[in-house]
């Protein structure tokens, strides 16, 4: 009877045993078992004017603020540009580390916006292999400049603008990335009979990293606008800077033929011409602050 | 939260909105090519843009005419160059022609 017990107890000990070594396996099996995704396809959440697919991280606040200087070729009057200014500020959190809210201000046409912007699909390789990462971004913005000039059916719902961007980023190597962004605008007002309240654009922006704190960036957003308005001709947008990252900071410098830094402008035409001179020189600066 | 709860699309365009600017005796909704464009393009452009004289050309140029003659007549680029700024009346009817596409009709 003891031997039996015995045997027995031997039994379910070495089977128990043998179950523990099982799931270790299966543990490191699935430690191992991480895709490996990538990091850093640009530096910070903008590529220049417009929205990267990097994200502001769970629990954190990005304070960011974008200043345009006037046109360089508004003459040694206006000490080529600098004397003027065009600013753009937001507050930026992560509720997660895949979505992010924003509240952004604009002194063109004094705009607020409000957007969002949720990683969709993570660049990874490995166990799991995916090509490119996928953001959504969406914005509501509204301007609140008084337009006494508009009495017909002017109503606070014509002072709003959708913008809806897919961002589709690879990071190619450590040191080149690429991202384009096919983007639809609904704006509820337009100036001239003939622009168009919806238009869409795509945009090709692209990083290369020069140093391990420096990059260089293009940004370049074409847009189906009308091509004939009385009030303004309208170009599209293209942008080249430096991102230079400083500790907590990154601080991005470039020149670009636009003053505004919400989409429905930048996008939608408020743009001059890069070869008249019609070009800014203009910062983005960013500070995150945790709260974890 | 009235900011969120507004979203519906409209479709409006900024000269719809303004107040209508009744110019006495000017007739902008009906403008044509051959009624009103070539007259005033004979007497004012003619002169110096011969090949105003073709419609394709006009077409082409039409967006850098009304933005020429819109201009200060300080400016550089002002047109008729050197002359008098055209008389409001014939501005809107030439704005109004090329908002609605500049149509040969």
């Amino acid at each position: 009877m003891i031997k039996t017990l015995r045997i027995t107890l031997l039994a379910f000990l070495v089977s128990s045993s043998m179950y523990a070594q099982n799931l270790d396996s299966l543990m490191n099996a699935e430690t191992v078992a991480e895709p490996d995704y990538a990091t850093a396809t640009f530096k910070a959440s903008r590529i220049i004017n417009g929205h990267s697919v990097e994200q502001v991280k769970q629990n954190n606040l990005d304070f960011r603020i974008h200043h345009r200087f006037g046109t360089v070729n508004s003459g040694a009057q206006n000490f080529w540009g600098l004397d003027q200014a065009n600013m753009y500020l937001s507050l930026e959190y992560g509720l997660t580390d895949w979505m992010m809210l924003g509240l952004g201000r604009s002194n063109y046409q004094k705009s607020f916006n409000l957007f969002g912007k949720f990683k969709l699909l993570r660049q990874s390789s490995g166990v799991k292999n995916m090509p490119v990462t996928v953001s959504l971004f969406t914005s509501a913005d509204m301007f609140t400049m008084t337009r006494k000039d508009l009495t017909q059916n002017f109503t606070n719902n014509s002072r709003l603008s959708y913008v809806n961007q897919l961002l589709l980023a690879r990071k190619f190597s450590q040191a080149f990335s690429l991202q384009i962004m096919p983007t639809y605008i609904h704006q509820n007002l337009v100036v001239a009979s003939t622009d168009k309240n919806a238009i869409f654009g795509l945009g090709i922006g692209s990083r290369l990293k020069l140093t391990k704190r420096t990059s260089f960036n293009v940004e370049y957003y074409y847009a189906n606008r009308s091509t004939i308005s009385a009030i303004n001709n309208k170009y599209n947008s293209l942008s080249v800077g430096f991102d230079l990252e400083t500790g907590g900071h990154v601080f991005q410098i470039m020149l670009t033929n636009n003053s505004t830094m919400i989409e429905r402008s930048f996008i939608g035409g408020q743009s001059g011409l890069w070869n008249k001179g019609d070009l800014m020189l203009g910062f983005n600066v960013s500070r995150v602050f945790s709260f974890e | 939260m009235s900011f969120v709860s507004l979203t519906s699309c409209l479709y409006q365009k900024e000269v719809d909105l303004k107040p209508k600017i009744t110019v006495v005796d000017c007739d902008t909704a009906a403008v044509t090519y051959s009624k009103n464009m070539s007259a005033i393009l004979k007497t004012n452009c003619y002169a110096c843009h011969s090949d105003f004289e073709s419609y394709d050309m006009v077409k082409a140029n039409m967006t850098e005419i009304v933005k020429r003659i819109n201009l200060p007549t300080s400016d550089k680029g002002f047109m008729p160059k050197d002359g008098t700024k055209l008389e409001d009346c014939t501005i809107l009817q030439i704005n109004n022609w090329v908002n609605k596409g500049g149509q040969n009709n």
